[in-house]
C-alpha cells in the first residue's frame, strides 16, 4: 500500500521507511489519540482527524529524523498544534453557525463512564488558557515530564511549571466538589 | 520518551488524587480492533492520495494562471477604450486642430456655461461669410 507513496525513494530505503513508519504508528497511535481527544474536548472523530494529519506530517518528515525520540517529540508537538487549530476552527464555525442559524448542537460525543462529570472536566479545561490546558493535559494526564513538555511547547521549564501550578489551582477551584471528594481542599 | 519521576512537578497527596481522578474520568474508550483497522486504512488511503495531489497542484495552478492571463489580455484587446464619463478628447486629432477649432468643438463640454454665443468664437472671415448667408 505504501509503495506508491514512496516512489521517490529507492526500494530499500522506502521499505526501511515504511517499516519505521508502521512501528511508529503502532507505538504512538493510542497515546496520540488520547492526547488529541483530551485537547479537543472529548470528540472521537475530531481526535482521529487530528492524529491522521499529524501522522501524515510525521511520515513526510520521517527521513529527516534519525532518532525515534526526536521524531516523537516533534510528532506530539504537531498533535498539540493540530488540536489547537481544530479547536480554533470549531470556535469560528460555531460562532458563525449561531449567528446565522441559531444554536446548533455539537456532534454527539462518546458517552461512557460518567458523561456529566466528563463534560464538567472538559468545560473546566476549556476555561484554562491554551498553554495551561496543554501543559496540564500533557504532564498530569498523559505523563510527559516537564522537560519533555518544555521541548514540546518550546517554553522554559519554569514557565511550564508556572502553567501547571495555575492550571491546577483553577481546576481545583472549578471542580471544588471533586477535589473534596478525592480528599483535597479546594483553595 | 523517558519519563523520569523526578522531572515531574511535586504534588501533595490530595493534589495527586485529584489529578488521578481527572485523568481517569476524562479519557476516551480504547480503540476496538475493528476501529483500529479502520483508522489505519483511512491513514494509508490519505497517504496514498497526498503525493498525487502534491504533484498535481503546481501544474493545475500554472494552467489556471496561464488561462487567467490569456483571458485578461484577449479581453483588453477587444474592449473599447475606457470612458470615465468626462469629455472624450482625441489626442491625435488635437495635434492637427487649430486652437480656435478646438474651442468651437468643445466649448460646451469643457466649460460650465450652459448656453453660449458660439459666434464670438468664430474667426473674422467665417463671420463675414456667415453674415452674408444667414442675414439673407
Amino acid at each position: 500500500m505504501m509503495e506508491e507513496a514512496l516512489v521517490q525513494e529507492p526500494p530499500a530505503v522506502a521499505l526501511e521507511l515504511e517499516q519505521r513508519f508502521h512501528l511508529f504508528v503502532a507505538s504512538h497511535r493510542e497515546r496520540a489519540r488520547r492526547l488529541a481527544w483530551r485537547l479537543v474536548g472529548g470528540d472521537d472523530a475530531a481526535a482521529e482527524d487530528v492524529i491522521q494529519e499529524a501522522f501524515i506530517k510525521a511520515y513526510r518528515a520521517l527521513g529527516q529524523f534519525r532518532e525515534e525520540a526526536s521524531l516523537a517529540t516533534w510528532f506530539y508537538r504537531i498533535v498539540v498544534r493540530q488540536a489547537h487549530n481544530y479547536c480554533r476552527w470549531r470556535t469560528v464555525r460555531e460562532t458563525w453557525s449561531t449567528l446565522w442559524h441559531g444554536e446548533i448542537p455539537r456532534a454527539a460525543v462518546q458517552e461512557s463512564g460518567d458523561p456529566l462529570l466528563r463534560r464538567r472536566i472538559a468545560k473546566a479545561l476549556a476555561q484554562l488558557s491554551r498553554s495551561q490546558k496543554e501543559a496540564f493535559v500533557l504532564v498530569h494526564m498523559e505523563g510527559f515530564s516537564v522537560r519533555e513538555v518544555s521541548a514540546l511547547m518550546g517554553k522554559p521549564e519554569g514557565t511550564v511549571k508556572s502553567h501547571l501550578h495555575r492550571a491546577l489551582q483553577a481546576l481545583r477551584s472549578e471542580l471544588a466538589d471533586l477535589a473534596e471528594d478525592t480528599g483535597g481542599n479546594a483553595p | 520518551m523517558t519519563q523520569p519521576r523526578d522531572e515531574w512537578p511535586p504534588l501533595d497527596h490530595a493534589e495527586e488524587q485529584f489529578v488521578r481522578c481527572l485523568a481517569a474520568h476524562y479519557a476516551p474508550k480504547p480503540l476496538t480492533p475493528a476501529r483500529r483497522v479502520a483508522l489505519d486504512e483511512a491513514l494509508w488511503a490519505r497517504l496514498q492520495r497526498q503525493p498525487r495531489q502534491t504533484r498535481l497542484t503546481p501544474a493545475l495552478a500554472t494552467v489556471a494562471v496561464a488561462m487567467l492571463i490569456t483571458c485578461l489580455s484577449w479581453s483588453s484587446l477587444f474592449m473599447p477604450p475606457a470612458h470615465d464619463g468626462g469629455p472624450s478628447v482625441n489626442m491625435l486629432a488635437m495635434s492637427s486642430t487649430e486652437p480656435w477649432e478646438y474651442d468651437l468643438l468643445y466649448a460646451r463640454e469643457l466649460t460650465d456655461i450652459a448656453e453660449r454665443d458660439d459666434g464670438a468664437l468664430l474667426p473674422d472671415d467665417y463671420l463675414v461669410i456667415a453674415r452674408v448667408f444667414l442675414d439673407k
